[in-house]
């Protein structure tokens, strides 16, 4: 009953909270009303915002030695979680027979393990900080807290998922990942989406000022 | 047309025909004699008096040798393919059932109950002057991520390696053997994924804490002597004390034997021979086991033994009283950088008993 649930309705469910939802919230920061920028324009808002999407993936070199932590361990996170997300063997095959009808060549085990050590101690590095560091606690909200720690438990159910002789294991797996997918657009997690136009707005905002940031 | 001569062509087969009547029969004979030769050469001869009940017991006999493992041929290439049934592997599970999981198990309750004893002779300690009100910064943010990020690695990892080590014992009875298989195959792929995760902590934490954790023998000999002034009067101590030091050490160079031999047993794909693996997980177990017993007194220690002491992982700060009473050398260098503790009136205790008094 309860496999039946969660491989049958609840991942069906799981997955259109997770699209609409995603899609709506886009839509919602698309079509917000934004005055209309009058002053004469003293630079490119384009390729303002072009250089903002990317010099933003390097630090200020102002304030690079005091947040070195969190740069190196927020960088293992992202990319070892996007390698385990879209590359690891049994999520291409996954996504291959359940979503997109075709798949591509996953990475070799030993990238695999390599990525999973990325990704779990990069995020633990983060949570930690989160709660160490006064300011990070002080301006840290619920939501903040959620997200991590349901990223870690999917993450960790992941891991006990390969062991492929315990259909329960699995199933932890796939009901943490639908809990996910249900709380992602109503959460933080949406800065997955949002962090390119984000940044680009604010680039092209700079840019057509002529303010070089 | 070509002459035909029947004549002759009949009389060959008649010949052919006298001939196979003639031999078959022998034939047949022989073939019987050399079967029931052959029949009669494997069959083994028993040993008077022994029954055997099994009709492989005597083939595997034959393949399991006590004295020592006999090699084959075989077309896989990997070490110890070409031994059928390894001796040596069944005196290591001898070994790891009959002599290291027990001796682990009383090491561990050894522990456990000298710190309940120690707990009953000593109490709780407090701070003797009481909470100054001041504080002074001990540990910075960096030095408390790595410390907590190892300390959340090395419990996690302690508790699936026991649940390998100990749980055979300790969980069928409860959960079952199903239960229990599934619980194993878990801990083994939790222990197998986040122990590498672990050398990046234990690194890390050692890059952060070497430099005050270098030995000063005049003082730590002192320290020890007097044990830690745990019964009598105080003693002198620096930034960290002799028992904080040889505990730092002892996780360092422990902590490294169970990273490379976690590596070896973790990716067997290096050419590892069954001796070796042998080896590496004995060396895994008993150093493993040994900084779990001695983490239970640093974790009595750092959070009920002592007051104030857990706060300092927590925030980074110490109490300038807590300071002045535990590591009062390293006090005198910080202690004119002690500031009031933010929302805390400075009270302290002997003017709470004035107070209540």
């Amino acid at each position: 009953m309860i496999e039946y649930l969660i491989d049958g309705p609840l991942w069906y469910f799981s997955l259109a909270v997770f699209s609409v939802g995603v899609l709506w919230q886009l839509a919602r920061i698309l079509f917000s009303a934004s005055k209309t920028d009058l002053s004469v324009a003293r630079g490119s808002a384009s390729s303002g915002a072009l250089r903002n999407v990317f010099s933003r993936f390097i630090p200020h070199h102002e304030i690079a030695p005091r947040i070195r932590v969190q740069v190196i361990a927020g960088y293992m996170f992202h990319l070892g979680l996007f390698a385990l997300l879209f590359f690891a063997a049994p999520h291409v095959l996954f996504l291959e027979q359940n979503l997109l009808g075709f798949g591509w060549t996953p990475m070799p085990h030993w990238a695999f393990i390599v990525a999973s050590q990325f990704a779990f101690f990069g995020l633990l590095i983060l949570w930690l900080r989160r709660m160490l560091n006064s300011v990070s606690r002080l301006i840290s909200t619920l939501d903040d807290h959620v997200a991590a720690i349901l990223t870690f438990v999917v993450m960790l159910t992941g891991c006990l998922a390969l062991l492929k002789g315990f259909t329960e294991l699995r199933l932890l797996h796939r009901f943490t990942v639908e809990l996910l997918l249900i709380y992602f657009p109503f959460s933080c997690l949406m800065h997955t989406f949002t962090f390119i136009p984000s940044r680009a707005f604010t680039g092209a905002w700079f840019g057509r000022r002529g303010i070089d940031a | 047309m070509l002459p035909v001569e029947p004549l002759q062509s009949d009389s060959n087969r008649q010949r052919v025909r006298a001939v196979t009547v003639r031999t078959l029969p022998m034939m047949m004979v022989c073939l019987l004699l050399a079967v029931f030769q052959v029949q009669a050469a494997d069959t083994p001869t028993k040993p008077a008096g022994l029954i055997s009940t099994s009709p492989g017991a005597e083939l595997w006999r034959e393949v399991r040798q006590r004295d020592g493992d006999v090699t084959g041929t075989t077309q896989v290439r990997s070490p110890g393919a070409d031994v059928l049934v390894n001796v040596s592997g069944q005196a290591w599970r001898e070994y790891r059932m009959e002599e290291l999981i027990p001796k682990a198990s009383v090491a561990i309750l050894i522990v456990l109950v000298v710190i309940v004893v120690f707990r009953l002779l000593r109490g709780r300690i407090r701070i003797e002057g009481g909470r100054s009100g001041l504080r002074v910064l001990r540990f910075t943010t960096n030095q408390r991520i790595a410390h907590w990020a190892t300390a959340i690695l090395f419990v996690t990892l302690g508790l699936t390696g026991l649940t390998l080590l100990l749980g055979r014992n300790l969980l069928i009875p409860v959960f079952g053997a199903e239960g229990f298989s599934m619980i194993a195959g878990a801990a083994k792929f939790l222990h197998d994924y986040l122990g590498p995760v672990f050398m990046f902590a234990l690194v890390w934490l050692f890059i952060l804490f070497v430099r005050d954790n270098v030995p000063s023998p005049k003082i730590d000999l002192q320290w020890l002597l007097k044990g830690g002034g745990m019964f009598g009067k105080h003693v002198h101590a620096p930034r960290y004390n002799a028992g904080e030091k040889l505990w730092f050490w002892l996780a360092s160079i422990g902590g490294l034997a169970v990273i490379i031999s976690g590596l070896v047993l973790d990716f067997p794909i290096f050419g590892q021979t069954r001796a070796t693996m042998e080896f590496y997980h004995w060396v895994h177990s008993v150093s493993a086991v040994i900084l779990i017993v001695v983490s239970f007194g640093h974790i009595y220690m750092g959070t009920a033994a002592l007051e104030g002491t857990f706060e300092v992982m927590q925030t980074g700060y110490c109490d300038s009283n807590w300071a002045r009473e535990h590591h009062d050398l390293w006090y005198e260098e910080v202690k004119d950088s002690a500031e009031p503790v933010p929302g805390q009136q400075a009270r302290t205790r002997r003017e709470e008993s004035t107070g209540a008094a």
